[in-house]
């Protein structure tokens, strides 16, 4: 009689102790089968990416990298091949998990406990931290490049936006005076400060933030002091001109008074820290300017 | 000093006080700047903090309990998931966002008595206790309402922090129309709150309808609280400490303290309003949390103090 070995499947005691191991385990058919699902299904050499910030999703579609990515938030457009996993305070660690990432691509600030527990269940991780100014902004697409290989094509789009911008800056130093500028981003008087790229992309444009002297990313700010400081346009990316009209006091300011407002702004491409940015700063030149024109004294 | 002197004394500092506040702010103060800029906020915290004093007042009247709060018997945490499910529902009328935090309040209170009561009490600690389970109930609805409804989540959740900064316009004229007329309303049945603070049997010794007066009672305060919360968000402690502080001053008779309680409730809310709008500024302190801050140490003092002293 040919006495078979009985196979022993791996099985793990409550405290994780590894208690036996049984020796034809690689050739079972279980294995086999799963062995063959991970060679059809998943090459070996492409890198599974799972991305927990619409921004770094971009970035790296960006970096011709996007095929990599298997894993997207729900503020992500959703694409074939890429599953959603959540959202960067709460995503799903058991989808993660089930996506055999090789790496995560996550926020510095925004998934820090996150980011931990991902660390623990042995994923490394890419921490990518909210940029404050553009230069931060081109070292995040640099810090991204690297964990890709694509450093020459990240230099390739940082040397893209900076003519771009230059270009911009070229335009609107033909403006007469910078235009005093009050951002809302979220209802009511949630604005941003000094600290966040945002301030100096648009000031790129003409339009100086009067709430840059905020040593930080965000804040809700005093309406007294809004309209004190008088902007003479505003950008809104939640409510309308007539809205912000109607508001106690606001008859007066400078920029509803001229109706120099901007409330129809795409909001991912100017408040997302990636290469589309720039698409927003030039459209928004284009409204400032074409408001110019309409506003310019009669001759 | 008799009571009616002592009220004329109270109101006479809240107009003191409100003229310090539409004096100070963060921005230089001009003419423009006070009528159109700080006069609604103030007005807008004289009015919360009424409600919020006079339903304090009449949940600690009507169940003998010092600890008895819109905060704490969860009728807050009701007007707030009121309002949530409103804008889930987009039902984005003033109308319909009062209405919607008005029956929640109304309901959330009503569970909670019915959860306290026990062979016809309702004891002191069951109350608090079935308050603070009902908060905790509808907190987690709110917060699965965000996870369903995530539109604007961030945004709301801050309002519920509690802050004077901005609302609906017509938000803001219902209330202001429905807080003073509520407060009438509840001083025209201070006498049977007094007396149902006594106990409901002398009540119907002395002729009064217990069950209708508590009624109306609750029905008028968790209007109040409803107006609060759906111009302000959630703050804490003022319908607490207001009575309190009152009840020492002008003694347990609700004929000076629902009068009292409104006018103490503008003065404390406007005066927490100034520290919030000017302590960071230009950036703003959400007002629910300088009340919270304030509040708790006098919360510990009153759960320390020795018992039966006033009730």
């Amino acid at each position: 009689m040919l006495k078979t070995e009985t196979v022993n499947f791996e099985r793990r005691s409550m405290n994780g102790e590894l208690r036996r191991r049984g020796g034809r385990r690689f050739f079972s058919s279980a294995v086999l089968s799963s062995w063959f699902v991970v060679f059809t299904f998943r090459p070996l050499w492409a890198m599974r990416i799972v991305s927990l910030l619409p921004s770094n999703t971009e970035i790296l579609d960006a970096l011709d990298v996007g095929e990599q990515i298997v894993g997207i938030t729900r503020f992500d457009r959703p694409s074939a091949g890429r599953e959603m996993v959540g959202d960067f305070f709460q995503p799903s660690l058991e989808k993660i998990v089930a996506l055999h990432p090789d790496y995560l691509v996550v926020g510095q600030s925004a998934s820090s406990r996150v980011t931990r527990r991902l660390q623990e269940l042995g994923f490394p991780t890419v921490e990518v931290p909210n940029p404050r100014s553009l230069e931060e902004l081109f070292d995040s697409f640099r810090l991204l490049a690297r964990t890709v290989h694509r450093e020459a094509r990240a230099e390739e789009i940082i040397e893209d936006m900076r003519s771009r911008f230059q270009k911009i800056t070229e335009r609107s130093a033909r403006i007469p005076k910078r235009l005093r500028t009050y951002i809302e981003i979220d209802t009511p008087f949630w604005t941003i400060g000094g600290h966040d790229f945002l301030s100096e992309a648009i000031g790129t444009t003409g339009a100086k933030n009067i709430f840059s002297d905020l040593e930080r990313p965000s804040a809700q700010v005093s309406p007294e002091v809004i309209v004190e400081r008088d902007p003479e346009l505003i950008i809104s990316f939640d409510l309308k001109a007539a809205q912000l009209a109607r508001r106690a006091g606001w008859k007066n300011v400078s920029a509803i008074r001229k109706n120099f407002v901007i409330d129809d702004q795409d909001r991912d491409r100017l408040s997302r820290p990636s290469p589309r940015l720039i698409d927003g700063i030039e459209d928004l030149q284009a409204k400032i300017e074409s408001l110019m024109i309409k506003n310019a004294p009669r001759l | 000093m008799r009571p009616g002197s002592k009220l004329m004394v109270l109101s006479l500092t809240v107009f003191i006080v409100a003229a310090v506040a539409l004096s100070v702010g963060p921005a230089k103060t001009s003419f423009p700047v006070v009528l159109q800029l700080r006069l609604p906020r103030v007005l807008l915290g004289l009015l919360v903090g009424m409600a919020l004093a006079v339903a304090g007042t009449i949940y600690q009247g009507l169940l003998r309990n010092p600890l008895a709060d819109p905060y704490f018997l969860g009728t807050s945490s009701g007007a707030s998931i009121g309002i949530v499910l409103a804008g889930a529902l987009h039902l984005r009328s003033p109308f319909w966002l009062y209405l919607a935090a008005f029956f929640f309040a109304l309901l959330s209170i009503v569970i909670v008595y019915r959860i306290a009561q026990t062979h016809g009490r309702v004891p002191i600690q069951t109350l608090i206790l079935s308050g603070i389970l009902m908060t905790t109930f509808i907190n987690a609805l709110v917060f699965l309402v965000f996870s369903l409804f995530y539109r604007q989540s961030f945004m709301t959740l801050f309002f519920l922090l509690g802050t004077l900064t901005e609302g609906d316009p017509l938000l803001l004229k219902i209330s202001l129309a429905v807080i003073p007329l509520s407060v009438a309303i509840s001083w025209y049945f201070a006498q049977d709150l007094n007396v149902l603070s006594q106990g409901e049997e002398s009540a119907q010794h002395l002729g009064i309808d217990p069950e209708r007066s508590k009624k109306i009672l609750f029905t008028l305060a968790s209007l109040l609280v409803a107006s609060a919360v759906a111009v302000s968000g959630m703050i804490g402690f003022v319908g607490l400490m207001v009575p309190h502080v009152l009840r020492m001053i002008l003694g347990p008779d609700h004929r000076q303290l629902i009068p009292g309680a409104a006018l103490g409730g503008a003065l404390l809310l406007v005066v927490m309003d100034i520290v919030a709008r000017t302590a960071a500024a230009p950036v703003e302190i959400p007002v629910g949390v300088v009340a919270a801050l304030a509040g708790t140490p006098f919360f510990v003092y009153l759960l320390k103090r020795k018992k039966g002293e006033v009730f």
